[in-house]
């Protein structure tokens, strides 16, 4: 096995290859149709763009590509801290009793359902224009121009889309934790503390981290979806709807480019995560 | 030494039947001995071990462990699983390190008598190792170390070997016998093999089922290790297998 090199479509050269072959045929097929049509920028605007991230896009009210990144990506992280922060605990706690279940399942399942994007209008009236930069610094928050756009409407909204996930992950986790470890580790002296950090904690993990990788997945495309609407004047939702509205449509071209790279990149960190967290549960019989 | 007295446990199953997994089981094990016990499948004897253990509470009897005569400050019980118990998540020297650091030890003290535990157990060289990526004969010496690590007085094994393919299963029992002769353990073993328990204990327990209780039970009088072929063995052999037999009435 070792020594031989993987040749033809198994070798590193053969899995580039195809994995190109479609981004090249979309490329050409971009191409073709920014000569015949008015509206779809050419490639060469759009790598434009790209390559001036930090320049101020010229008609756009809009803040330049890098720093509507960041703000995307800031929102989601808070957000995303905030879900980890409350759902990990309470599944934690669902998933180890039967009572906290009883109690707590029947409002969530109710919730579930409601997709974070319906908050919107509702988190706008609550929330207001009320950002990170105001919780901090109240009446100086006009000073912090990068957190002011860290709206608490938005850090809501993706808290709402990540926290179930993570919620039902860390719940099966817990609730799956094999009783044959929880006994070994009981008869070998363990206290009820120390059969959860030694025991429970870390075999429940890797449906943790799942539920963390699905949860960042799904913040990242809710996000994009809130700035399409009122309350906000940064990121990169937002970077689409006033490129469409000026008809500057290399900006959206490049700010819908920009989401995929972001997700991709942001996925590849949490599976990479997530399997090193994880290798001893698939070999588990 | 282990003083099981008229061990009693009643469960209800699904179908809304009472079973009685065990009826007045009594055992009685001097410190040192090796004692096997012997029966068909659903005779009780997992639940009897997992009631010494305390991991099932009896509905009738006691159950007491004298620690007080362990070696080196003995803490009671140690169990050995019938299938692979050990943690997934950590290595080899990680998993036989729980029970100690589970009592307090620090992490030095632990990593030396783990290492001392496993050299006993015959295992080299597989600190780092995780268990997935040990074969099933080894996994098990990683248990026996495991729960030997504490120093209890008592190691109760649930038909450790029963997975183990037979060349390695014959290993495994002179290693434990090995382990045992140089240590003032008292091992109750559970198994379902005639051969393997006249091969091992110092006497057979024998058990019937439905309800669970003792047969009766036999002496093995013969020195370790034990060679299969001798006529003293098979004589052992027979009559184990005879009161086994008993239990088709």
């Amino acid at each position: 096995m070792s020594g031989a090199r993987a040749r033809g479509r198994d070798g590193l050269a053969g899995r580039v290859l195809l994995g190109l072959m479609l981004p090249a045929a979309v490329v050409l097929v971009w191409h073709a149709a920014s000569k015949r049509s008015v509206v779809i920028p050419g490639i060469g605007a759009v790598l434009d763009v790209f390559a001036h991230p930090l320049r101020e896009p010229p008609n756009l009210d809009c803040r330049p590509l890098l720093e509507t990144v960041a703000v995307s990506l800031f929102r989601v992280l808070v957000g995303f801290c905030c879900a980890v922060l409350t759902a990990v605990p309470l599944g934690i706690a669902v998933g180890r009793s039967r009572v906290a279940d009883r109690i707590v399942s029947p409002l969530l399942e109710a919730l579930r359902p409601i997709c974070p994007v319906a908050w919107i209008p509702v988190a706008v009236i609550l929330f207001g224009f009320s950002s990170m930069a105001s919780v901090l610094w109240g009446a100086e928050a006009w000073r912090h121009g990068f957190l002011s756009q860290i709206q608490i409407a938005m850090v809501f909204i993706i808290w709402w889309g990540a926290f179930f996930p993570i919620l039902i992950n860390t719940t099966d986790g817990v609730r799956n934790v094999r009783r044959l470890y929880i006994e070994a580790a009981q008869v070998l002296g363990a206290s009820r503390r120390q059969v959860f950090y030694g025991v429970i904690f870390p075999a429940s993990l890797p449906s943790i981290m799942t539920g963390l990788r699905v949860g960042m997945g799904l913040a990242w495309m809710v996000i994009v979806a809130a700035e399409f609407f009122p309350g906000t004047s940064a990121g990169l939702g937002y970077m689409i709807t006033t490129s469409h509205q000026v008809a500057q449509y290399e900006y959206a071209f490049a700010a819908i480019i920009a989401i995929g790279v972001v997700g991709l990149a942001i996925n590849a960190v949490m599976m990479a995560v997530s399997n090193r967290v994880g290798r001893w549960k698939e070999k588990e019989r | 030494m282990l003083a099981v007295e008229r061990l009693s446990k009643t469960y209800l199953a699904e179908d809304g039947r009472c079973v009685q997994a065990l009826q007045d089981v009594s055992l009685h094990c001097a410190k040192g001995e090796f004692v096997c016990v012997l029966g068909p499948t659903g005779c009780g004897k997992t639940t009897l071990l997992r009631s010494i253990a305390g991991l099932e509470a009896p509905t009738g009897g006691t159950v007491r462990v004298d620690a007080s005569a362990g070696d080196a400050g003995g803490h009671g019980i140690g169990y050995v699983f019938q299938q692979n118990a050990l943690f997934p998540w950590r290595n080899v020297l990680e998993n036989v390190m729980f029970g100690l650091q589970a009592r307090g030890w620090t992490r030095a003290d632990a990593v030396g008598r783990s290492r001392e535990c496993l050299e006993r157990v015959g295992l080299r060289g597989v600190e780092t190792s995780y268990p997935y990526e040990l074969s099933g004969g080894m996994q098990q010496r990683v248990s026996i170390a495991r729960a030997i690590a504490p120093s209890p007085s008592v190691l109760l094994m649930d038909e450790p070997f029963g997975s183990v393919d037979e060349r390695s299963r014959h290993a495994l029992q002179r290693e434990l016998l090995r382990l045992w002769e140089r240590s003032s353990l008292t091992i109750v073993f559970v198994t379902h093999g005639i051969e393997e328990a006249v091969y091992l204990g110092q006497r057979v327990v024998v058990m019937k089922q439905d309800p669970g209780s003792i047969l009766g039970e036999l002496r093995i009088a013969l020195g370790h290790p034990r060679d299969r072929m001798s006529g003293e063995f098979v004589e052992g052999l027979l009559k184990v297998r005879a009161l086994f037999e008993r239990q088709m009435i």
